[in-house]
């Protein structure tokens, strides 16, 4: 009898720490690689700088001194080492592979004349193909003694078009 | 008791054998790079950091155009792995590339790729060799530099690149900051007088004229040296545009610049450091330091 009593204690222990383990398990963390989603659309996006910019003088490299550099994470969409007029529009147009979501644009650009001391701007437009107005616009400034300007430009880009302006009849 | 000693034993063999390498580590030679002026060995140091020894033939204050080489400087040279000189002749006679070349050593000239500036005298044109007086130059020198050590130790590239990326945003700021000095002087004030024609990159960039009664050598080379012509063509022009103060150099006899100073009655606004650095422990031991002392000196001279 007590043998009995001894094995249904010790069962009725085992079987409640099981349950115990069971009901408060946390939820394991999810460690496989993050998905990114790609947005199917185009975009395109105007730089227009109110100063002269020239080639940077203190570059890395000789061949990288670019007057205007605009890039997304490590991906260059416009590079040039030439003189960009100030009033002058650069489109880069056809910007595909966007991450849903959050986008990051770096844009640098440099004076050609340092010695000038004006406050400088770069404005920055990004169009989407099925919008007239920008999706994001934004102004970046350096101030008269920086001999560079730097900065980001976050927007956010949709997965797709959207069907309803896909479909839309114009003579509606 | 017989296994404790023998644990014993291993364990002090061990430690010994440890101290043995850390002393065999610490006075392994680090291999060696030789400049010939102090700018130069200044901006080897900032990309090579620690991994290399820099040395420069030239002393703080000494003059790369009259420098005669000593017995010691051959030695020296032949221990080096990689020689840099500044080249377009600021070394007279060009001592330090016939010092590399006679030890058969690799000497890169730092002023390759430079915009130069050129002067003119007798009909011939001659590159003006004091590039680094404006910092975009100095860039070109730091590039140059990483760029030779890049392909002598391909194994630290990583290392070389970085310091230098972080040299040039440095000479960046400090183009900023000096253009941000000039700007409180007047520009039809900006006139620079020194002992010799060191400083035309400068006047340059940042918008001086220049007078010397001295050319662009202190030496006797073509285009260098006194003249009476240049020393009268000084003394006028610092009387005709009213100019303020005058600078000696501190690679350069002061005694010719405190002649024309009293000639022209004007005063001696200071010490600019010109072919040569300040020593250890001054305001212009390095090349940062050197640009900002003079453009302190020469800016609070000329308000």
């Amino acid at each position: 009898m007590r043998l009995l009593i001894a094995c249904i204690a010790a069962v009725v222990a085992f079987s409640s720490v099981v349950i115990y383990i069971e009901l408060t398990a946390r939820p394991v963390a999810n460690n496989g690689p993050i998905e990114i989603e790609t947005s199917t659309e185009v975009f395109r996006i105007e730089v227009v700088l109110s100063f002269n910019a020239g080639a940077d003088l203190f570059a890395e490299n000789t061949e990288e001194a670019t007057s205007l550099l605009v890039k997304l994470g490590n991906r260059v969409l416009f590079s040039d080492t030439n003189t960009i007029n100030a009033g002058q529009a650069i489109i880069i147009s056809d910007v595909s592979n966007l991450t849903v979501g959050t986008n990051e644009l770096h844009l640098e650009a440099t004076p050609e004349d340092a010695s000038q001391f004006v406050p400088r701007t770069a404005k920055i437009e990004v169009y989407s193909s099925w919008q007239s107005d920008p999706i994001a616009t934004q102004l970046l400034w350096a101030d008269a003694t920086d001999t560079k300007l730097s900065g980001n430009v976050i927007f956010g880009a949709p997965a797709t078009t959207p069907k309803s302006l896909h479909n839309h009849d114009p003579s509606e | 008791m017989f296994q404790a000693k023998i644990s014993a034993l291993l364990i002090t063999g061990g430690l010994l054998l440890c101290a043995f390498q850390g002393v065999a580590t610490a006075e392994e030679p680090k291999p060696l790079i030789v400049c010939s002026t102090t700018q130069v060995a200044d901006f080897a140091r900032q990309v090579v950091g620690d991994r290399m020894q820099v040395r420069s033939i030239l002393a703080p204050g000494q003059d790369p155009h009259l420098y005669e080489i000593k017995p010691g400087d051959a030695k020296i040279v032949a221990q080096a792995v990689i020689c840099f000189d500044n080249g377009w002749h600021l070394e007279g006679n060009d001592w330090m590339r016939n010092l590399a070349n006679t030890a058969g050593i690799k000497i890169v000239s730092c002023t390759t790729g430079c915009k130069p500036l050129e002067l003119e005298d007798q009909g011939q044109k001659i590159h003006d060799p004091h590039a680094w007086f404006s910092p975009s130059n100095a860039a070109v020198f730091v590039r140059n530099i990483r760029d030779a050590l890049v392909e002598l130790d391909k194994e630290h590239e990583a290392e070389y690149q970085a310091r230098t990326q972080l040299y040039l945003d440095q000479l960046r700021t400090l183009h900023g900051w000096i253009l941000r000095q000039v700007n409180t002087i007047p520009r039809d004030r900006r006139i620079l007088v020194t002992s010799h024609d060191a400083f035309n990159y400068f006047c340059r960039e940042y918008g001086f004229k220049a007078a010397t009664p001295i050319g662009w050598s202190t030496g006797s080379e073509l285009g260098g040296g006194i003249t009476p012509e240049r020393r009268k063509n000084t003394v006028d022009s610092i009387k005709r545009y009213g100019v303020k103060a005058i600078f000696v150099e501190t690679s350069v006899n002061p005694a010719l610049i405190r002649e024309i100073a009293k000639d022209a009655g004007v005063e001696i606004g200071g010490e600019l450091y010109s072919d040569s650095m300040g020593g250890p422990g001054t305001a212009g031991e390095n090349y940062l330091g050197m640009m900002r002392e003079n453009v302190l000196t020469i800016v609070g001279s000329m308000k």
